[in-house]
């Protein structure tokens, strides 16, 4: 009887400690532009800020936490800003309908519609990233 | 003669004495629930990301010295974002303020009470991001401090039941929060609201 208890309580102990965590008191602002293969600016392109976390449980070793913390889209010139609040998981940038990317900007495991956002480069809670080129996949 | 009679004993009924004697009392201790509405102004994330919402206050007020007082209250506000301009895909937040606060009592003419208030409370604002992916709720919260004036309305009912009204201005200072001002336009630090509110008084 002991033990099944002990072993809930680990289960979700591992599980509660491990999953994302967001922080209400920093805000990161990402700011950019996406272009096509011709650098011309493009319009109305979503996007998401993706968290990811993995973390390991009693049970499972190998477990993924995923949000979608902020979404946007760029606009007419294809500049975008994303306001998001800071977390303990990988960030990325998320591109909606079918986009990926073309350059040579670190992607995520193959995954060419996500863009790993590095943010030790935050400069003041700001982080400006090169312009992304796109085309649809 | 009837009507005489029956303005006799309505006048020396029970409760028309305690009516008459209502308003001489000194009685200003009292448990008050109310209702009321937040808005918040100014150029900050506060006012350009959540609508003016409907607010409950639970309030204890004590009576401790002459026409001097003092309070504690909870207020609790949910807030719907129209924006997710300024704090990410929060779909649902709800405010919590724990507040303590001086007052003085100054009655007019007998029904009418006047009691403005100075004070502060915590500041606690809990937003609530929706997982696409698993179905799973994400919160994160934004904390300060609310420094606050409320002039207050009350109007005796009887003696122990009386109805108010008040406004207060709060000045929200959030300085432990970090944001790129220039980048969001906007302002993260401090912050200030208006909130109304009506209800009752039970006096003890």
């Amino acid at each position: 009887m002991n033990f099944k208890i002990l072993f809930f309580l680990f289960t979700i102990a591992g599980i509660s400690c491990g999953k994302i965590q967001l922080d209400g008191m920093t805000f990161y602002t990402v700011q950019g532009k996406i272009s096509d293969s011709f650098n011309q600016g493009k319009a109305n392109v979503g996007l998401d800020i993706y968290v990811e976390k993995t973390f390991g449980t009693f049970l499972n070793a190998n477990s993924t936490d995923r949000a979608i913390t902020a979404s946007s889209k760029t606009d007419q010139n294809g500049n975008f800003k994303i306001t998001f609040p800071k977390s303990n998981g990988e960030v990325y940038l998320l591109l909606q309908n079918g986009y990926g990317v073309i350059d040579s900007i670190a992607i995520n495991s193959g995954n060419s519609h996500l863009i790993k956002l590095d943010m030790e480069k935050l400069n003041n809670n700001l982080l400006e990233i090169n312009t992304i080129k796109i085309k649809g996949l | 003669m009837k009507k005489y009679l029956l303005m006799a004993l309505l006048l020396n009924s029970p409760f028309a004495q305690a009516q008459k004697k209502a308003f001489d009392s000194d009685n200003l201790s009292c448990f008050s629930i109310g209702a009321g509405y937040k808005s918040f102004i100014g150029n900050n994330f506060l006012a350009k990301t959540y609508n003016n919402r409907v607010s409950f206050v639970y309030d204890f007020n004590f009576r401790l010295y002459k026409k001097w007082g003092a309070g504690t209250f909870y207020r609790t506000t949910q807030a719907k974002p129209f924006t997710n301009q300024y704090v990410g895909n929060s779909v649902y937040a709800r405010i919590t303020e724990l507040g303590f606060y001086a007052t003085y009592y100054q009655k007019i003419n007998g029904r009418w009470l006047f009691s403005p208030k100075v004070g502060f409370s915590t500041f606690l604002l809990k937003n609530q991001i929706k997982s696409p992916y698993q179905m799973t709720y994400y919160n994160y919260f934004t904390r300060g401090t609310n420094f606050f004036i409320a002039p207050e309305i009350n109007y005796f009912i009887t003696k122990g039941l009386r109805v108010f009204a008040n406004t207060e201005y709060g000045f929200i200072n959030m300085p432990r929060v970090t944001a790129n001002k220039a980048a969001t336009g906007t302002s993260y630090n401090a912050a200030n609201q208006v909130n109304f509110c009506f209800g009752f008084k039970v006096g003890f």
